[in-house]
């Protein structure tokens, strides 16, 4: 989920948090607790990588893109949950048009 | 307004991690803070409100805490199946494998030493042959679309016999035919015009050649201009000289051009340098002669008048056309015009015009020469991958129980495979490294053995083919001996390797080792029965009887102003004769038309003789000088000289060409009969003589100098022992008593034999280093093989020996069992040998390479090193103290 929001842009954690809960309107929410540590965790992974950026007139901030790995990563994990919505789709009968 | 960062920083104490990192995080999530609480004063919130709602991000209490923890001291961990994360990292894999092969290979150092110098050994000889026969053999000539570039010849009608010259008519037609490119026929003389700068002992040799040969051949001079068309009309005297020349003996001058040389006693401008690459033009007729440069042939084939003979020209043919359309066009038109010769030819009728790649007439001659040395290279290297091959099998063996560990924690097949190719590639990369240091430092010391046929065209170890071909040579021969062992530890079998541990009665035999040393020892035969037969050759070439002796004897050339009267002439020349055995030093001297003992031919035998038989015009005392032996009758004395044309000496040959079957003696004083000439007493026979040992004799007539048959005299002086000769003196005091010389030289007559000898040398050395090498290395591989196996078996060694076999029983056991591969790759590389010899055949002297005894010789010593080799396992073997073997049960 958050390789898939940084993919286009870098972002930074604050952003991508109410990205999360913006997109998924609200029913998908990270806490400081369970957010952090997972971009830690990722960038440890070698699946993202963080860089301070300073801006003019802002506080420095900072924004997480993705690297070659993650990239791989993801696309790898996309086949996973299509292939698991696809799955499931079926299970529970609803047929693609 | 709350300060952020304080409250975090207060609640992340006891992180214990980096400061700065600590630092960092609390800056990151106060951020974090700030956004959320500036969001909802944004909203309408108050600040109780949003300092209330942004407290809430921390969620339960010490769970942001937990997490953090968890994170910063996690710690990069390979993975446990090794290979699970190859796809996605594959450098950071590799980097792993690497160290882990440097690992295990600095623990096992003598093993690792071993393999690479056998690395080295067997790369370094593949790329000092591909270095030096490169450029004859595989590159593209350094000209422009070489395939395109021919050599025009005047050939015998089914046969690779040729004349070095052609009439210029024939040249002339061919440049109207519609395959040769406009303006590229380039014309050639040979032997060159060579030179000496006034007061300079050494001459530059120069071809003349014409205008157009650079436009011929598609290339620029690296400096200066080509000649032109107008020069050549004007006669001018340019030159344009070669790399080497330039910088050499000019010292690379940047004011080269424009200097006058001299040839053939004119000066000559340098108007150009040759490109670096550029091979001699010269060498058309021989690349291996040197030539300084080319010189402006001022006849253009415009000029040139039809019944002029030309040396063999280079044209260029259209890329369209094939050579064989444009040669039937030539000989159509060539037999058109030899039916209009007013005086035709003897045997110009079956003659032929052929046009031959450049390439062909360049290097066609040493090929089979230099690509049995390339076999021979690469079968080195073939017993120096199965030797490694066998050494890392029995390696991957002894680390069954690692490999069996590794695949337990999850590990794939492909991943122990590809730890496998890393090990023996890292040690087939320092191996030739090794092997390339090791070129650089001997090359000096090479050059000296090696023939010129490799020196001449051999390019630096620094050069890019070569690099890339040690590249690939160090890849392949690291895939080839890896190949065998990777596979076997794929295949490992983890319950039996992980229950068992060496010597505890598994079976010991290496499978795959066995057909590996069999395939040594065949190739070893090869290349031992190669060694054999050089070495049989050059002993046969050394002690053959060359029919004079050699040492202490000097060619002694020196030529006189041309004098029109013979009797002066002769005159002159028995003086410098006089002036020679006046000579410090000279014991005896003597004197020819022409030397037979130089390899030079001489005339006709006699009317109605052909080629092959020759005759000597000789003076007194020229046979003592040589050395060559009486065997019936007299040699001339200074009366035979004042009637030359009554007495005759013959070689044994010569003898047995006139009277077949006549013994020696017989034929003394009998007369011999030309038809046209008078009637000549034979007064001796004397031995035929060799130019050089591989040479065949000539059957020979000698007769007495005839004043009115000679052009010059050529001079053999016999010094005494431990003096030289001076080529000073000899200048001086022909000068002083006689003429001032022309050229005045003097030979030392055994370097003609030794020089003769560089290659039959160079074969022996060669061959005999690389049998003794495969042999070598062969017994490496089986006492590696057979100590492992007598190690393997311990168990059962020493229940052999609790059950009464005797010592001497092991042994015989191990070695039998040792040489049944080795009988096996014996025989087969015994019928190798048979077929392959005769591709060996034309190298060499007076060997049968079909002698059985020979055959049985190289079996004998193939088996009694194998029997060496496991003659010291088994010995091992022997001494197993079966108590101490069944406690290990």
């Amino acid at each position: 989920m958050i390789l898939s929001l940084i993919e286009g842009r870098p972002r930074h954690g604050y952003e991508i948090s109410k990205l999360i809960e913006q997109r998924s309107r609200g029913t998908v929410r990270f806490y400081v607790a369970s957010l952090y540590p997972l971009l830690y965790r990722l960038e440890k992974r070698g699946w993202i990588k963080g860089r301070w950026v300073e801006k003019a007139g802002q506080r420095r901030r900072r924004y997480y893109r993705l690297t070659v790995e993650g990239r791989v990563v993801l696309a790898a994990q996309r086949r996973g949950w299509k292939a698991f919505v696809d799955a499931i789709n079926r299970i529970t009968g609803i047929e693609h048009a | 307004m709350p300060d952020w960062k304080k409250e975090v920083a207060s609640r992340l104490a006891g992180l214990k991690v980096d400061p700065v990192r600590e630092a960092e995080i609390c800056e990151e999530l106060a951020q974090h803070f700030e956004d959320r609480y500036q969001e909802l004063l944004r909203g309408g919130a108050t600040h109780e409100e949003a300092y209330q709602a942004t407290q809430a991000e921390w969620g339960q209490g010490g769970k942001l805490m937990d997490e953090l923890r968890r994170v910063e001291h996690m710690v990069k961990r390979e993975p446990v199946a090794w290979g699970a994360q190859m796809g996605r990292n594959l450098i950071a894999g590799l980097t792993y494998d690497v160290r882990n092969a440097f690992r295990s290979l600095v623990r096992a150092r003598w093993f690792a030493v071993g393999a690479a110098l056998t690395f080295a050994l067997g790369i370094g000889v593949n790329v000092a042959v591909f270095s030096s026969v490169d450029r004859t053999l595989f590159r593209a000539l350094p000209y422009d679309h070489p395939d395109e570039i021919f050599v025009m010849g005047e050939y015998e009608s089914g046969t690779d016999r040729t004349y070095g010259t052609m009439l210029a008519s024939y040249v002339i037609e061919s440049r109207h035919l519609s395959g040769v490119v406009d303006g590229c026929v380039a014309g050639f003389t040979d032997p060159y015009s060579t030179s000496r700068e006034p007061g300079e002992e050494t001459r530059i040799r120069l071809t003349d050649v014409s205008f157009n040969t650079l436009t011929v051949f598609g290339i620029r001079p690296f400096m200066g201009r080509d000649f032109t068309k107008e020069d050549a009309q004007a006669n001018r005297k340019e030159a344009l000289i070669s790399y080497d020349l330039w910088r050499g003996r000019f010292n690379g001058a940047p004011d080269i051009i424009g200097r006058i040389l001299w040839a053939s006693g004119k000066p000559c401008e340098i108007v150009g340098v040759l490109p670096a690459d550029f091979i001699p033009a010269s060498s058309i007729l021989d690349p291996m002669r040197t030539s300084d440069g080319l010189a402006l042939e001022s006849d253009t084939l415009e000029s040139a008048s039809p019944g002029a003979r030309w040396y063999r020209p280079i044209l260029r043919l259209k890329a369209s056309v094939s050579s064989a359309a444009v040669e039937a066009g030539i000989n159509s038109r060539v037999e058109h015009l030899k039916q209009t010769e007013p005086a035709p030819r003897p045997g110009a009728a079956k003659l032929v015009i052929r046009l031959v790649p450049l390439r062909t007439i360049l290097f066609g001659s040493y090929a089979s020469y230099l690509w049995l040395i390339v076999a021979a290279a690469a079968l080195v290297l073939v017993v120096a991958c199965a030797n490694l091959a066998s050494l890392l099998l029995v390696r991957g063996r002894s680390r069954e129980h690692q490999a069996a560990v590794r695949v337990a924690l999850g590990a794939s097949a492909s991943r122990l495979m590809r730890t496998a190719v890393v090990e023996s590639l890292m040690l087939s990369f320092v191996g030739t490294l090794i092997g390339l240091l090791a070129l650089v430092w001997a090359s000096k010391e090479l050059q000296v053995l090696i023939p010129p046929v490799f020196s001449r065209y051999a390019a630096p170890v620094y050069d890019t083919r070569v690099i890339g071909f040690s590249i690939l040579a160090a890849t392949l021969s690291a895939l080839l001996a890896g190949i065998l062992p990777c596979l076997r530890l794929a295949k490992v079998d983890v319950l039996s390797a992980l229950q068992h541990v060496a010597g505890r009665g598994r079976a010991g035999r290496l499978r795959g080792g066995r057909s590996l040393l069999a395939a040594e020892a065949a190739v070893s035969v090869v290349l031992v029965a190669g060694a054999m037969m050089t070495v049989r050759s050059l002993i046969g070439l050394v002690s053959t009887d060359v029919g004079f002796k050699p040492e202490g004897l000097y060619f002694v050339t020196v030529l006189l102003p041309s004098v029109q009267d013979p009797q002066t002439r002769y005159q002159q020349y028995m003086q410098v004769l006089e002036v020679v055995r006046d000579l410090h030093g000279v014991k005896q001297a003597g004197a020819a038309d022409v030397l037979p003992i130089r390899g030079d031919t001489g005339n006709r035998f006699g009317p109605g003789f052909g080629r092959g038989a020759y005759r000597w015009q000789v003076t007194n005392g020229f046979f003592e000088t040589t050395g060559m032996r009486l065997i019936a009758g007299r040699t001339f004395s200074s009366a035979d000289l004042a009637r030359p044309g009554s007495v005759g000496i013959l070689s044994e040959m010569g003898l047995h060409l006139v009277w077949p079957g006549l013994q020696p003696a017989e034929a003394v004083g009998r007369m011999l009969e030309f038809p046209g000439e008078a009637p000549r007493q034979v007064i001796g026979v004397v031995s035929d003589v060799r130019a050089s040992y591989s040479q065949t004799p000539w059957p020979s007539l000698y007769v007495p100098v005839s004043p009115e048959r000679i052009r010059f005299l050529m001079f053999v002086a016999r010094a005494q022992t431990g003096a030289a000769l001076s080529v000073s003196e000899l200048r001086n005091s022909v000068r002083e008593r006689i003429a001032a010389p022309t050229s005045a030289s003097i030979r030392y007559v055994p370097d003609q034999f030794s020089s003769g000898l560089l290659d039959q040398k160079f074969r022996t050395l060669l061959f005999s280093t690389f049998g003794i090498v495969a042999l070598l290395l062969a017994a490496v591989g089986l006492y590696a093989v057979g100590s492992f196996e007598v190690a393997m078996r311990r168990f059962e060694m020493g229940l052999r020996m609790s059950l009464g076999a005797t010592p001497g029983n092991l042994q015989l056991l191990v070695i039998r069992e040792a040489l049944g591969p080795v009988v096996v790759g014996v025989s087969v590389g015994l019928i190798c040998t048979y077929w392959a010899a005769k591709f060996l055949q034309s190298f060499l002297y007076k060997v049968d390479v079909r002698d059985p005894v020979l055959y049985v010789f190289v079996a004998l010593v193939l088996v009694a090193t194998a029997t060496l080799a496991a003659w010291l396992p088994a010995r091992r073997a022997a001494k197993t103290d079966p108590i101490v073997a069944l406690r290990e049960l």
